[in-house]
């Protein structure tokens, strides 16, 4: 009987302009990223930059197949036939299931419409890109669920407005949900650093039906395993969305009694078809929380690690240090650090995500002129020290913060040392930012991402890691923000005062203890801890097929072992399924689906501007990364990482 | 196969009062109800096929109690309101496949059967294949009419049903209606007297919510007893002048007017008293007049 009546709510349905008019603007509304050409995101596209754009346009397509839905499910009462329909001796359940089930296809279609221009770019995007089928059958996949979830909840939940209001109110019903969503969303709501502000951003985050805030993906996620760290959180929002559409139709029957009496004992199959569907929406509610707490978890862990080692530097203005809090040296020893490191020899092991092992032999000499006992490295706070021998001693070491004193040592002005240090920890780090928590620094299955201002290999100046050398960019400074839950730091003025040297960029000159162009985060550092180059000579085991990109110079790869030797002022290491393109000497890494002349554009300008102002010597290695990251432009080193094409010629080119 | 409604009271949500300790009997065959608008025939007919809940009072079909059991009533209900639209974007067969599907008509062959046959007996046949919205209003209440006859209903409520049909079509409707009245009840809500009398076994008449009468059509008639009088006067003449007279009809002939009037006393000097038709009966009934010397 259900089918029956479908069959004939669809005929119905088909033969009225809404159900045309909602597949064509569904069409439509997928066509719109490719109309408006290809510049929402990047200036070349992805996969997932395809699908990135098509979500934005997503609720026009989930407001079409609502209006129509809840217009055709009940036509009824508009034609005034309603008292014809109601007094059929037809059960409900098959009456409400069968004109719902008939109205569906509606967001089948405007489903098809609205995914086929999308799918079919992200699938152009795949060809010939060298990933394998499964990559392109996930992305497809996700993008099926992204969908189908916003217009299959958009056609229930209209269709059961339409079954109980007509005329302004349903339209206000419709409307009020679909333009609040996205106005709430993309306003955001700032919760401030309390203990509600996770539980509140992420009842935010799951209602973010029509996901028109982009608040569920990490910004810039360009490519599918960029997306993977926070694909549960999707999924299950998701699935929270088919969960409701579920529910409302195994309770339609029995909330929608035109006609019928009340009460009744509802049908078992259905009674636990509405227990199921109840089910899945709490569990994926509860899923979604635990998945989004991950993030936001451990963004506060390490935020609060540095409030509590830091806390003087980062609480209010004027606030002292407590006694529990580390020290920071003096500003002298910022200025120009003690100890310096000339040679490093680092064998690093990825191979077992998400820690990373590291086994560093580097000389380590006092360059001041007075004798420094315990001396003191930075290294990241999470990586715990195995062994620490010194010029084949063994010695104990003391942990602060991110400083690593080595106990029992002492050099003497000019002294140096031969240190060996295997060191091992957890690399995964969580920031929050617009609110949302993403992934910064990782090892994982399919890449790492090891920047020097991370601390993974020991530092001579004695600065907390927090983000300290990062996040620094045009109109974007370093700061700690509560809503941003960064673990940044103030600049270095802001710890220490008017002492701290600032004179303007285009003053500074090499030598100063200014900021230099060789800074991996190149921009407006007022303490400058990368002006003392080194020789790196590293060895790097992967545990995935991904290139590696290195700072100092190109790679040697045999096997599953990389090898990279040379000088530089830092090192960055990167490791991502990429495409490797040979520019002359230079080298261009960059998304697997970009094509053609498609993301070599760095190394085209870096090259120009030095043939231009007549430096030689020098290869370029440039990566446009497919997730986000903050971008490092250094000609000084040949160093370029970003998310996008950075157009335009700019003087840290040379 | 009977209806009976003990002292239903239907008040609507705004205060009005639409029936009023309404106590009814209807047999089986073809039962009349009259009343003029607003007397709450619709509200009764609505009661009846289920679609709206009495606030007070009992009802009992078929032996089926309402509103609790209306299942069951609808199972043996065909129904025809009195203003409705049709399922208009499907075409006259589809229609018809659509409501005797959801009338439990399982049988493809046998629904296809009864379908054709109903299309036949209101002339639709030859339309079966155009779309309900094209049709004419007399085709559409006949669509209607034949919706309401899908399955053999045991209750048959036509309210108001030769609306919007022209003469052939409603002397069509009248055989009709005379075909299917065996063994079942038809409850035929009308204003049109001529309607009860061309049909109608039983009938009552409602006004403002109250029942006026029940009984045979020559109860109806009696109402009017010594009170009919017909006369011929000149056609200049002011008949609405005419003191406690009322005027059931008027015919002009030339510079004549004959008129059929309802009155306690010869209202004009050379009135002759007449028998006493079923809508005299129903205006009298209707304007409360009663015992006349017509006789």
């Amino acid at each position: 009987m259900i089918m029956q009546i479908a069959r004939y709510q669809w005929t119905r349905t088909r033969r009225w302009w809404p159900f045309p008019a909602a597949v064509i603007i569904s069409l439509a509304a997928g066509l719109i990223p490719f109309l408006l050409g290809d510049t929402l995101i990047s200036n070349t596209m992805t996969g997932m930059d395809v699908i990135e754009n098509a979500r934005n346009f997503l609720p026009f397509a989930m407001l079409a197949v609502m209006v129509a839905s809840a217009l055709s499910i009940n036509r009824e009462t508009d034609e005034g036939s309603d008292d014809l329909l109601w007094v059929l001796p037809v059960d409900n359940t098959a009456l409400i299931l069968g004109k719902f089930l008939g109205t569906l296809p509606i967001a089948g279609l405007a489903f098809a419409a609205f995914t086929i221009p999308t799918g079919a770019a992200v699938f152009i995007e795949w060809l010939g890109s060298g990933l394998p089928v499964w990559y392109i059958a996930s992305e497809l996949g996700i993008m099926a669920l992204w969908w189908a979830a916003g217009i299959l909840s958009a056609a229930v939940a209209a269709g059961f407005l339409g079954m109980l209001f007509r005329g302004l109110v349903l339209y206000v019903f419709i409307l009020v949900p679909w333009v609040v969503t996205p106005v709430v969303v993309v306003m955001g709501i700032d919760f401030g650093y309390s203990g509600d502000y996770k539980n509140m951003m992420i009842l935010w985050q799951l209602a973010d039906w029509t996901t028109i805030g982009s608040e569920l993906t990490m910004p810039m996620a360009r490519d599918f395993y960029a997306l993977l760290p926070y694909i549960g959180g999707i999924i299950w929002q998701k699935l929270f969305y088919i969960a409701m559409a579920g529910l409302i139709l195994a309770l339609a029957p029995r909330l929608i009694k035109r006609h019928r009496i009340k009460g009744g004992s509802m049908d078992k199959g259905y009674m636990i078809a509405a227990m199921a569907a109840a089910a899945l929406l709490i569990v994926s509610a509860g899923m979604f929380y635990e998945e989004q707490s991950i993030g936001y978890d451990k963004a506060r862990s390490e935020t609060d690690f540095y409030r509590n080692h830091y806390a003087a530097y980062f609480g209010e203005e004027g606030a002292s240090p407590a006694d529990e809090d580390t020290k920071l040296p003096p500003l002298e020893d910022i200025i120009d650090p003690p100890l310096y490191i000339e040679r490093y020899k680092l064998d690093i092991d990825t191979t077992k995500p998400p820690y990373l092992k590291i086994k560093a032999e580097f000389t380590l000499r006092n360059t001041s002129e007075k004798t420094i006992d315990r001396p003191v490295l930075t290294l990241r706070h999470n990586f715990d020290v195995a062994s620490l021998t010194v010029d084949g001693q063994t010695k104990q070491n003391t942990r602060d913060g991110d400083w690593v004193y080595i106990e029992g040592m002492t050099l003497k002005p000019g002294q140096s040392a031969e240190v060996v240090m295997e060191y091992s920890g957890l690399v995964e780090e969580w920031r929050v930012h617009d609110r949302v928590p993403y992934l910064h620094y990782f090892v994982t299955d399919y890449g790492f991402m090891l920047p020097a201002d991370y601390g993974w290999y020991p530092l001579t100046i004695q600065a907390p890691l927090g983000n300290l050398f990062g996040h620094r960019s045009y109109g974007d400074y370093p700061y700690y923000s509560l809503d941003e839950w960064d673990t940044m730091l103030h600049y270095m003025p802001d710890i220490y005062g008017s002492e701290v040297p600032t004179p303007r960029p285009d003053e500074q000159k090499s030598g100063q203890l200014v900021a230099q162009d060789n800074d991996p985060a190149w921009e407006a550092s007022i303490i400058d801890p990368w002006r003392r180059p080194a020789y790196f000579d590293i060895t790097l085991r992967k545990g995935g097929s991904y290139e590696v990109v290195t700072s100092i110079g190109e790679i040697d790869e045999q096997g599953g072992s990389v090898h990279a030797a040379g000088k530089g002022y830092y090192l960055t290491l990167l490791g991502w399924p990429m495409d490797e393109i040979k520019l002359g000497v230079d080298t261009a890494y960059r998304p697997m689906e970009y094509d053609g002349d498609e993301g070599i554009y760095p190394a085209t300008v870096m090259r120009d501007s030095w043939n231009w102002l007549g430096i030689s010597g020098k290869t370029a290695r440039t990566a446009i990364v497919p997730f986000y990251t903050y971008s490092v432009i250094d000609g000084e080193q040949g160093f370029f990482i970003d998310n996008v094409e950075v157009l335009g010629y700019d003087s840290r080119y040379f | 196969m009977d209806i009976s409604f003990e002292n239903v009271s239907k008040v609507y949500r705004k205060g009005a009062k639409a029936l009023d300790d309404v106590s009814l009997h209807i047999p089986s065959g073809v039962f009349g109800l009259l009343g003029p608008n607003g007397a709450g025939k619709s509200t009764l007919m609505k009661i009846a096929a289920t679609l709206i809940e009495a606030t007070s009072g009992r009802i009992k079909v078929g032996g089926f109690e309402l509103p609790k059991e209306q299942h069951e009533v609808r199972r043996i209900l065909g129904y025809l309101p009195q203003e409705f639209g049709l399922f208009n974007n499907l075409t006259a067969y589809e229609m018809m496949d659509y409501v005797a599907i959801m009338k439990g008509m399982q049988d493809n062959v046998k629904r296809r059967a009864e379908i054709e046959r109903l299309l036949e007996w209101v002339n639709l046949t030859d339309v079966h294949k155009r779309r309900v919205g094209s049709f004419s209003g007399g085709m559409k209440q006949r669509l209607a009419i034949a919706q309401a006859l899908l399955n053999e209903p045991k209750l048959l409520i036509l309210d108001e049903p030769t609306a919007g049909l022209d003469p052939e079509e409603r002397m069509r409707f009248r055989n009709l209606l005379n075909r299917i009245s065996a063994d079942r009840v038809v409850i035929l809500s009308t204003h049109i007297v001529s309607d009860v009398a061309a049909g109608c076994q039983r009938l009552a008449v409602l006004n403002r919510g109250r029942i006026m009468l029940q009984g045979e059509v020559e109860d109806l008639k009696r109402c009017a007893e010594g009170m009919v009088w017909e006369a011929e006067v000149p056609s200049h003449t002011d008949i609405e002048a005419l003191p406690d007279a009322v005027t059931v009809s008027s015919r002009r002939d030339g510079d004549r007017l004959y008129l059929r009037l309802l009155a306690k006393q010869p209202p004009l000097a050379d009135a002759r008293p007449a028998d006493p038709g079923l809508e005299d009966g129903y205006m009298a009934l209707i304007t409360g007049m009663n015992g006349g010397d017509a006789r």
